[in-house]
């Protein structure tokens, strides 16, 4: 085969299909496993690693900025606070499978994820989604930021106000425990 | 000079050249040079921890008023050498109740937040290997990742010491990210841009350094503690924990994150030199060497601090974050705003 040839043979293939299949392999890969094996902690490594492909599959969409707050936000934070309740468990050699007190209902569980896959393949399939190749959208920012301090700016602040609650009544919660010492 | 300055693009162009001049299509040739930029970044990565390893004990030595490594080689120079040397040749001893395989991933794990971030680091005017329009944000998600190999490290080795040195890691790290993030916001904000190179532009008259000091007093600070350098290496902690998260490594892998952890300051110094300092920046010399001098800087005060300063406690240390550092630099965000106000409206 002459070196010509071997070129044209690469110029066929659609990369970024081949990197979207790599991504989706490797993301629902780590899906599968983060629900198959016991050990809880290896469970929290594939989860972060889904959420980190998650993102991938949004840089291949050149959706940048969704890419990187699902690692900020996702793969960055929401994973340290699922470490941190796995720090507090103190026998780190139990099958979480067995102890787990949702594992055991197999055939449920298995209609209730087939129900969900169901509702979201017909979503998908009977919407109508608005295909643009700028999608400036995505990656200019401002337009996000202009979007929320304008039109959309009672659903931000209400969430704002959500998370405020929350942070209060963390704070309320662990003052009530220590008192009680 | 203008030849000095832009020689590393000519480097890659001349690169480029080369590989379409075989015929490539242009998606492999993009690939090639992604693949090209990466090695540099990790050549960059190695070079910085092989010499910053060297330049810490020569200055301890300095601060402490001995001689530091002066036997191999002309000034101690091959002593990092010898070192390696005897590091790959240790014995690597896994526990016997440890989780083997993420024993065995943490320090690899420990080297790709440092090397994802340089990415996006102009280290001269167009010198960057991605130039995300996003670029701070996306250093700032890559770097937040950083806790999690320390939590493995601690946890896999099945150890009481590792696993209160993961715990220490992890809750310092997830707070001290929040004051590092807002400093970055009062930036952000007077920028008005995420984009790196963009922000360095902006810096032509007047280093961010002058307009923000606050914002950069904190950045350092929470920076600091985020390497996990001392003052803030209560992760570590050897006179209480052993070796915190590293007791149970030895050999190559202990000194994989013993060089991440120069990588990191490296990163974090560079972030500071391109959001505060001017990044690329400065007369006369061209650009790349201003940039490799301001962070040569900043690394040397990192040195300094850590053989000046005690440790300090652990609970001093997260007050010291959610009393002082998070309060100032909510107030530095409210300040600026009100000044980029009146800024936009009355001058």
């Amino acid at each position: 085969m002459s070196l010509s040839l071997i070129l044209s043979y690469f110029e066929m293939i659609n990369w970024h299909t081949i990197a979207f299949y790599i991504i989706s392999i490797f993301l629902i890969s780590s899906a599968v496993y983060v629900v198959l094996t016991g050990n809880i902690v290896r469970s929290v490594i594939a989860l972060i690693f889904t959420f980190l492909m998650t993102a991938g599959i949004y840089f291949l969409l050149q959706a940048e900025f969704i890419a990187v707050v699902q690692m900020l936000i996702y793969a960055g934070a929401i994973s340290v606070l699922i470490v941190f309740s796995v720090m507090l468990i103190t026998d780190r050699d139990k099958n979480i499978n067995e102890t787990s007190p949702f594992s055991h209902n197999l055939f449920f569980g298995s209609i209730a994820s087939g129900l969900f896959y169901l509702a979201v393949s017909i979503t998908v399939h009977n919407t109508s989604w608005n295909v643009t190749l700028k999608n400036k959208e995505f990656t200019d920012i401002s337009l996000i930021a202009r979007g929320f301090l304008t039109e959309n700016v009672i659903a931000f602040e209400l969430a704002a106000v959500l998370l405020l609650v929350a942070l209060a009544a963390a704070i309320f919660i662990i003052k009530e425990v220590k008192d009680d010492n | 000079m203008e030849f000095l300055d832009n020689i590393f693009l000519y480097g890659t162009s001349i690169i480029r050249s080369i590989i379409t001049w075989i015929g490539f299509d242009p998606a492999i040739t993009n690939m090639i040079m992604a693949a090209v930029y990466t090695v540099a970044i990790l050549v960059i990565c190695t070079l910085v921890a092989l010499f910053y390893v060297l330049y810490e004990r020569k200055l301890a030595g300095f601060i402490q008023y001995r001689p530091g490594p002066n036997k191999l080689g002309p000034f101690g120079l091959f002593q990092t050498v010898a070192d390696a040397v005897k590091l790959l040749t240790k014995e690597d001893i896994v526990p016997r109740n440890a989780d083997k395989a993420l024993h065995f991933l943490a320090p690899l794990f420990v080297f790709i937040p440092p090397i994802l971030a340089l990415g996006a680091i102009p280290f001269g005017n167009k010198l960057v290997a991605v130039d995300l329009n996003i670029g701070m944000l996306y250093i700032l998600a890559v770097t937040s990742l950083s806790t999690i190999p320390f939590f493995l490290a601690g946890w896999s080795s099945n150890n009481k010491y590792t696993m209160l040195g993961a715990m220490r890691a992890v809750s310092q790290k997830i707070s001290y990210e929040i004051p590092v993030i807002f400093s970055v916001l009062a930036i952000t904000m007077i920028a008005g841009s995420l984009n790196m190179s963009e922000v360095v532009g902006m810096q032509g008259k007047l280093w961010f350094v002058f307009v923000q000091p606050l914002s950069f007093l904190i950045f350092f600070i929470a920076g600091i503690a985020e390497t996990n350098r001392a003052p803030f290496d209560l992760p570590e902690g050897e006179s209480e924990l052993t070796a915190g998260y590293l007791t149970e490594y030895s050999g190559m892998k202990w000194a994989l994150f013993f060089l991440a952890e120069y990588c990191s300051m490296f990163v974090f110094s560079a972030m500071a030199t391109t959001l505060f300092l001017g990044g690329w920046l400065g007369p006369v010399l061209p650009g790349w060497m201003w940039f490799v001098l301001k962070v040569h800087v900043l690394m040397t005060v990192i040195i300094w601090i850590r053989w000046t300063f005690p440790r300090i406690r652990v609970d001093k240390l997260l007050e010291f974050n959610w009393k002082i550092l998070i309060p100032a630099s909510i107030l530095n965000i409210f300040a600026t705003g009100i000044g980029v106000y009146l800024f936009n409206n009355f001058f």
